[in-house]
């Protein structure tokens, strides 16, 4: 089954390029030209990744980031970057970033990481209702 | 001021501007690169999609991504030269106008806008090129750490009988945190004998370059 991913970059050019790349490899792709669209966005619509620019004016990466986490936490994100410094990278996987690719990113590698971070969120998701039915179940007393 | 406390200064302010110049660089790679890979995407996916008019589009916008790449080029090659200019005259609205360009993805990130108001004839000054590029920095940086309060910054010119002037003014309620109130930056004017100035309430600093009579 295709992979449904959130795209938010600043770049309109990048943007659009990259979705339609994306969209080639079978993606359905959503796309969203600042952190605040991606939030208005997963509150209407779930996402297997939402592929994130680390830079972006008004609300940085990692703000965004925890945003994000807060909203929706079995969300995986991936984080295309510029730079990325080792202190940077450390902060954003603790806050819950599950990748980092950086910029220029191969296709092909990005392709990869979603498709992992697809797999990744099914677990939790499954790990989740799995939960929830042991907790009906025990409420029914078996 | 002591040689090193120079150095120190200069070389902060110079990895934070040319760490903002090469991301720059590397969202326009960014763009090639997807430009490039689109290329090959519709050569191997879809033949038929490269008509004529989808090549060329593709090509302009490589183009213009190339265009815009040699453009931060050549603001770094002219800010890294501008370390070989000591005491030489420079134009103060020229240097204001090439720092607020060069600066620009800092400002736009952090969502600030410059207001560069012309000066009524051109100002020259003989200083330090780097270190006038530092000093015009300190205001716009200032707003960049504070991007919630200062949304606006005018910059302007005066040219009084006490020398030559420019003006950073905070375009809000809020007044501008004095980045020239350091011991650093204070040690700095001193040595290029710069006089910092206040008015407006605190609402607007400045830089005074006083006559060379006075």
């Amino acid at each position: 089954m295709s992979e449904k991913v959130l795209l938010v970059d600043d770049e309109k050019e990048f943007l659009e390029i990259m979705s339609e790349r994306m969209q080639a490899r079978g993606m359905i792709v959503t796309t969203a030209s600042s952190a605040d669209q991606a939030l208005a966005i997963i509150k209407k619509q779930t996402f297997d990744a939402i592929v994130m620019d680390f830079q972006m004016p008004e609300m940085d990466g990692m703000e965004a980031l925890k945003a994000i986490k807060t909203q929706r936490p079995e969300l995986q994100i991936i984080l295309l970057t510029g730079y990325a410094t080792v202190e940077k990278t450390v902060e954003a996987m603790k806050i819950g970033a599950s990748d980092f690719l950086e910029k220029p990113a191969d296709i092909e590698a990005l392709a990869e990481k979603i498709k992992k971070a697809k797999t990744e969120k099914m677990l939790i998701v499954e790990e989740k209702t799995e939960q929830k039915i042991k907790d009906i179940l025990q409420r029914f007393g078996n | 001021m002591a040689p090193d406390k120079n150095i120190e200064t200069g070389i902060t302010f110079l990895g934070q501007i040319l760490a903002s110049a090469t991301h720059e660089i590397k969202n326009h790679l960014a763009i090639i690169n997807e430009n490039a890979g689109l290329l090959g995407d519709l050569s191997l996916m879809d033949p038929m999609a490269l008509a004529p008019d989808r090549t060329n589009g593709i090509s302009l916008k490589i183009a213009e991504q190339v265009r815009h790449a040699d453009l931060v080029l050549k603001r770094m090659n002219e800010f890294s030269h501008s370390v070989d200019l000591c005491d030489q005259p420079v134009d103060l609205e020229q240097t204001a106008a090439f720092v607020i360009k060069f600066g620009s993805r800092l400002i736009k990130m952090a969502g600030i806008e410059i207001k560069l108001m012309p000066a009524p004839s051109p100002l020259m000054v003989s200083t330090h090129l780097f270190f006038l590029e530092y000093l015009i920095w300190q205001p716009i940086n200032a707003c960049i750490d504070n991007p919630k309060k200062i949304k606006q910054l005018g910059i302007s010119f005066e040219s009084s009988s006490s020398g030559a002037l420019i003006w950073f003014s905070a375009k809000n309620e809020n007044r501008l945190l004095n980045p020239f109130d350091t011991p650093k930056n204070k040690a700095l004017l001193e040595h290029l004998g710069i006089c910092p100035q206040i008015k407006n309430n605190n609402r607007d600093l400045g830089l005074l370059w006083p006559c060379p009579d006075e």
